[in-house]
């Protein structure tokens, strides 16, 4: 035995010499207030406010119904306090949140703060940065070689300040039963771009973010691809597209930072050899995002194509 | 104030001096091999003053004396006193004895720590190197050097250097004067370097003399052995995963040879066993060789030549073929279908260089060297397919092939001098000027049924030259100063960079206390190496600067003392770098994206370290080694990344402890041991998440996203590891054989490799159901590896 046991102990020693995985302790976060208020002058104020997790926690966030939801001018005199609301949308989906009955004004500051006990108080500033976005020569057409993609393309009309912009296109559907219209709807486009002023490689996506820096102050083509359609008919339903519905936002710069590092930790994520984004965060003492923008919308009709 | 500064260097430069004064010149050997001893000191007693040997053997030392009692020590060598008269200049060829190695030479008069000058500066003794414990028995100069204070290993295993908070990208590394890029085998864990074809190995962190440039952090100057002068000598070793043999010795009485090989078997052990795991149909494996090979002739006196080679390269393969007949019926006719397939795929890198130098002594005073290198680092991923389908009245064949590579090709001159005018005065001046020839990644795809497609940015041409003049004055008995000038150009596409560099280095003996030494040096790097693995994979790519990307530059400002007390060598060094224009690819880019330019997927910020290093070394006796200490702060700032909030480098060790120890109880055997201490790597780990759910008018969005409160903030466990071998060496008839046994990482502590995020199920009989929790869990790579090596010389 007196041979056999230190033999023993050295073959457990060298068999668990092979165990190369073990857990380690990563510190627990207290939890923090998470805000997510997007604002325009054309709709009034709101706001999501959560409780951030352990990033370990399963992915169900607390919402906070109970908070004093309140939002302030540049000169710190109270804009509006905002009432919790829960309702349900048009398609029957619940949806909750902090609501106002103010609507922001353009090129002004605003700051949310939101206060809720047993949590630090957080705050967040931005404001709507553009009153308007212009564009000229809007035009749509089918893009050969491209795989029956359309192509659209406008002139930007940049100011002379620093410009943040995203870009969506929306087309609306029409559903006909036997010539009488029966429901209505505007669904995103896919966009895609290799344009380099969107930004390094291949843009994909519901909405693109770009900035300025290759064309400010001046005038400059903006192109991308999209699917689009021009309707069809299935027995006695039949679907028209009348029109597209390009959407430019003048978006802040905290917009701007935050979708565009919030996207890419989203494409990173599983990446061994990317490192790791951090996401833009305007919240002091918490997480989220209160970011302005402005919305400027550009309608044309569809034409199908001769055959 | 680079005006006053330039002035300044110039200004302390010495009027050539016409007094009568004796020169002393000639080489250091040892007296058994004839191998030259680089560093030896020859000191003159009389005058408390003297001079060390080049990186050829070669010394001139100049006196007005007309009298010297010379002293010449070599470390490991038994020292020899030289009493002489001049009346004219001397030659003196000296050849020392090798000391037995369990005798404590104690040697009076040698040249310290304290006298040198030059700071920021350590030689690692070659047998040393050879007796420190490694991993599966691979003796590695670069893992030795990984143990001095203010240089940190990356990765677990990897062969990289960082030193003083600088990139693997920053060394200078040159094998007897031609830079290497990529000095790794095995994807960075072993080094191309043989030990047994090595002569001389210095390291050097910073206060650069003015001969050095292109790299910001440091020089890794290794010179190869020339040959043994008088007999046939070999070594070799058969190890775990590589064998090598070194063969040495002369041709005629003024030429040597070496030759020095090395290759792994694990492709051959493993080949048989895939073959026929796949009826023959299959073979792949890996393999990396290398080959080092000089020859020195000796012309005259005063004229010698040296060319040398070294050829290595890895590779990874993965081969089939398949060769098949069907029979097909069609109606009442059967015929047959053979059809043939092939798939070859792999990956393969290594360097390519060779150089040829000249020596010529113009006289007792100057000495001058001719360098001529051709240097080639190719890196080549490919793929290949063929397919072909014998009907009986056609043949349908398809083949394509698909071929990433990247790489340098560098041809390059270089001239450089010595001149001693004075006994107060080493001057040495020269120049260099090199081609590159870059391919930054490359994709090239063809085929016979689609057509040919290259991806990526094609060849860049550039040239980089550089010119210096450094001047080593005794300015008293106290104090010394090596003050330089390096000058270097670059130019690539219409494009030119030039930068102006001063160099000085003090150091003032405190008589019978210690020596204060101080130094400045600015350097400027002209290539950069553009990377995301972190661990010195081959895949990193080699860039050159452009109009878009700007030379790296640095200052590092060092302070420190030194003191020798018996055998023991201490020294105690702070210094602070600052870095500019160092790249990184931008966040969401990678090597992966061929299609667009690397240019577009790099971003440039700056670098900031500073910290402490304590050295205590012991070069020779029974017990020899060090142990080292090192506390530092290493960061990096970009604009576009942390908010533009400066960060710690993924490799910012606070704390780095290193202990080597050999010790030789008796002759015939030695023991080794190995401690290495290192604060955890800072890595980005997520601490919390929330969800950006929102409705923006239309734009809905929904994502979780992770908070990294920042890059790099998190610290991964502590690195620690103890390495231990024993060595018994037995005399034999034939020479001497030695048998090592090892072990890595002897108390097996689970080293941090990388952190994982996973989710873990586990079953719950009540409810039947599998609950899952997330973890953090730490993979480690090396736990405890035994290891046995047979070596042997004659």
């Amino acid at each position: 035995m007196k041979t056999v046991f230190p033999l023993f102990i050295v073959l457990m020693y060298l068999l668990t010499a092979c165990e190369t995985v073990v857990k380690i302790d990563v510190p627990r976060e207290h939890s923090k207030l998470v805000v997510n208020s997007y604002f325009n002058p054309d709709s009034n104020f709101y706001a999501h406010v959560f409780t951030s997790r352990y990033v370990l926690d399963e992915d169900t966030f607390p919402v906070i119904r109970d908070a004093f939801v309140r939002v302030y001018d540049e000169n710190e005199q109270l804009v509006t306090e905002m009432i919790w609301r829960e309702s349900q949308n048009e398609w029957g989906q619940f949806v909750a949140k902090y609501v106002s009955d103010v609507k922001p004004q353009p090129r002004k500051r605003y700051t949310i703060e939101v206060e809720k006990e047993g949590f630090e108080t957080v705050y967040g500033s931005d404001e709507v940065p553009e009153d308007t976005i212009q564009i000229s020569n809007l035009t749509t057409e089918l893009s050969l070689g491209d795989y029956g993609m359309y192509k659209t393309t406008f002139d930007l009309i940049d100011g002379p300040e620093k410009n943040y912009y995203e870009l969506a296109m929306f087309v609306e559907m029409e559903m006909y039963k036997n010539d009488t219209l029966i429901y209505r709807d505007s669904r995103y486009e896919y966009l895609e771009t290799d344009d380099p002023l969107f930004g390094d490689g291949s843009q994909y996506g519901l909405t693109i973010l770009f900035n300025d820096d290759l064309f400010n102050g001046k005038t400059e083509k903006i192109s991308f691809l999209h699917p689009g359609t021009y309707g069809n008919c299935e027995g006695e339903i039949c679907y028209k597209y009348p029109h597209f519905d390009v959407v430019l936002r003048s978006v802040s710069e905290s917009y701007y930072k935050y979708k565009t590092t919030a996207k890419l930790q989203n494409d990173l994520s599983g990446d061994p050899f990317g490192e790791p984004v951090n996401v833009f965060n305007n919240i002091e003492q918490g997480y989220g995002i209160f970011a302005g923008y402005n919305n400027s919308m550009f309608r044309m009709p569809i034409v199908p194509p001769l055959d | 104030m680079r005006k006053i500064i330039v002035f300044g260097v110039f200004g302390l430069f010495p009027f050539l001096v016409l007094a009568q004064n004796y020169t002393i010149s000639g080489y250091v050997k040892d007296s058994q091999s004839g191998e030259v001893l680089i560093g030896a000191n020859i000191y003159n007693a009389k005058k408390q003053n003297g001079t060390a040997t080049n990186n050829f053997g070669y010394f001139s030392y100049t006196t007005a004396a007309d009298s010297v009692d010379l002293l010449i020590t070599y470390i490991g060598y038994a020292a020899m006193r030289i009493p002489l008269k001049l009346d004219d200049h001397l030659e003196l060829n000296i050849e020392l004895e090798p000391g037995d190695v369990l005798e404590e030479i104690v040697v009076t008069g040698e040249k310290t720590v304290e006298e040198v000058t030059q700071m920021s500066k350590i030689t690692v003794p070659i047998a040393l190197i050879k007796s420190m414990p490694s991993l599966m028995g691979e003796v590695d100069v670069m893992k030795a050097l990984q143990m001095i204070p203010g240089v940190q290993s990356g990765t677990e295993g990897t062969s990289g250097l960082y030193v003083r908070g600088g990139g693997p990208d920053q060394n200078l590394i040159l094998l007897d004067g031609v830079p290497l890029y990529n000095v790794s085998h095995l994807f960075g864990f072993v080094s191309v370097f043989n030990a047994d074809a090595i002569n001389h190995v210095d390291l050097v962190k910073g206060g650069f003399p003015a001969r050095f440039g292109g790299r910001l952090s440091s020089v890794v100057d290794i010179t190869l052995k020339e040959g043994n002068t008088e007999k046939l000598k070999g070594a070799g070793s058969i190890g775990l995963i590589s064998s090598k043999l070194t063969l040495d010795g002369p041709i005629s009485d003024n030429t040597t040879f070496l030759i020095s090989g090395r290759r792994t078997y694990l492709d051959l052990l493993a080949r048989p066993i895939i073959k026929s795991q796949s009826d023959g149909d299959e073979v792949g494996g890996y393999y990396f060789y290398d080959l080092n090979t000089k020859i020195n002739h000796r012309f005259n006196n005063k004229n010698r030549v040296y060319l040398s080679g070294y050829f290595g390269n890895d590779k990874a393969y993965a081969r089939a073929n398949y060769d098949n007949t069907s029979t097909f019926y069609d109606g009442d006719v059967n015929y047959n279908v053979r059809r043939q397939e092939s798939d070859d795929a792999g990956l393969k890198w290594g360097n390519f260089t060779m150089a040829g130098r000249w020596n010529h002594i113009f006289g007792p005073r100057l000495f001058g060297n001719l360098t001529i290198t051709y240097s080639r680092y190719l890196f080549d991923i490919y793929a290949e397919s063929s397919q072909s389908e014998f009907l009986p009245d056609t043949t349908y064949s398809e083949h394509s092939k698909i071929r990433y590579f990247s790489g340098i090709n560098d041809i390059a001159g270089k001239v450089d001098f010595e001149f001693s005018p004075n006994p107060s005065h080493n001057i040495r001046f020269g120049g260099s000027v090199t081609n590159h020839r870059f391919n930054p990644g490359v994709l090239a795809y063809n085929s016979n049924i689609e057509s040919d497609t290259t991806l990526g940015e094609q060849r860049i041409h550039n040239e980089e030259f550089f010119g210096y003049l450094e001047d080593e004055i005794e300015v008293t008995d106290q104090l010394n100063v090596n003050a330089g000038i390096h000058v270097s150009g670059f130019g690539v596409k219409g494009q030119n960079y030039a930068s102006v560099e001063p160099r000085i280095s003090f150091s003032y003996q405190i008589p019978e206390l210690v020596t204060v030494k101080a130094s400045y040096t600015r350097m400027s790097q002209y290539i950069h190496l553009l990377t995301n693995s972190g661990i010195g994979l081959p895949t990193d790519l080699w860039v050159p600067s452009t109009n878009r990307v700007e030379p790296q530059r640095s200052n590092q400002y060092a302070l420190g003392i030194a003191k020798s007390f018996k055998d023991f060598e201490f020294t105690l060094e702070g210094y602070y770098k600052q870095m500019s224009n160092l790249i990184e690819y931008r966040e969401g880019a990678s090597y992966l994206e061929i299609e667009s330019n690397w240019q577009d997927k790099v971003i440039s910020g700056k670098g900031e370290s500073y910290g402490a290093e304590l050295f205590v070394q012991k070069k020779y006796g029974r017990w020899n080694g060090w142990a080292g200490y090192t506390l530092a702060w290493n960061f990096r700032q970009f604009e576009e990344v942390n908010d533009g909030r400066r960060f710690p480098y993924h490799y910012d060790r606070r704390h780095d402890v290193n202990l080597i120890v050999s010790y030789t109880p008796r002759k015939g055997l030695e023991y080794s041991l190995g401690w290495v201490f290192g604060t955890g790597n800072a890595i980005s780990l997520p601490k919390s998440k929330y969800p950006s759910i929102s409705e923006a008018g239309s734009f809905y969005e929904y994502q979780v996203i992770e908070y990294y409160g920042g890059r790099n903030q998190f610290r991964m466990n502590d690195y620690h590891r103890l390495d231990i071998s024993a060595t018994w060496t037995k005399p034999k008839r034939w020479g001497e054989r030695a048998w090592t046994l090892g072990l890595y990482n002897a108390y097996n502590h689970k080293n941090p490799f990388f952190i994982d995020q996973r989710t873990k199920a586990d079953y719950n009989p009540v409810t039947r159901e599998y609950d899952y929790t997330g973890e953090f869990v730490q993979y480690s790579l090396f736990p405890l590896i035994p290891s046995i090596t047979y070596s042997f010389k004659f």
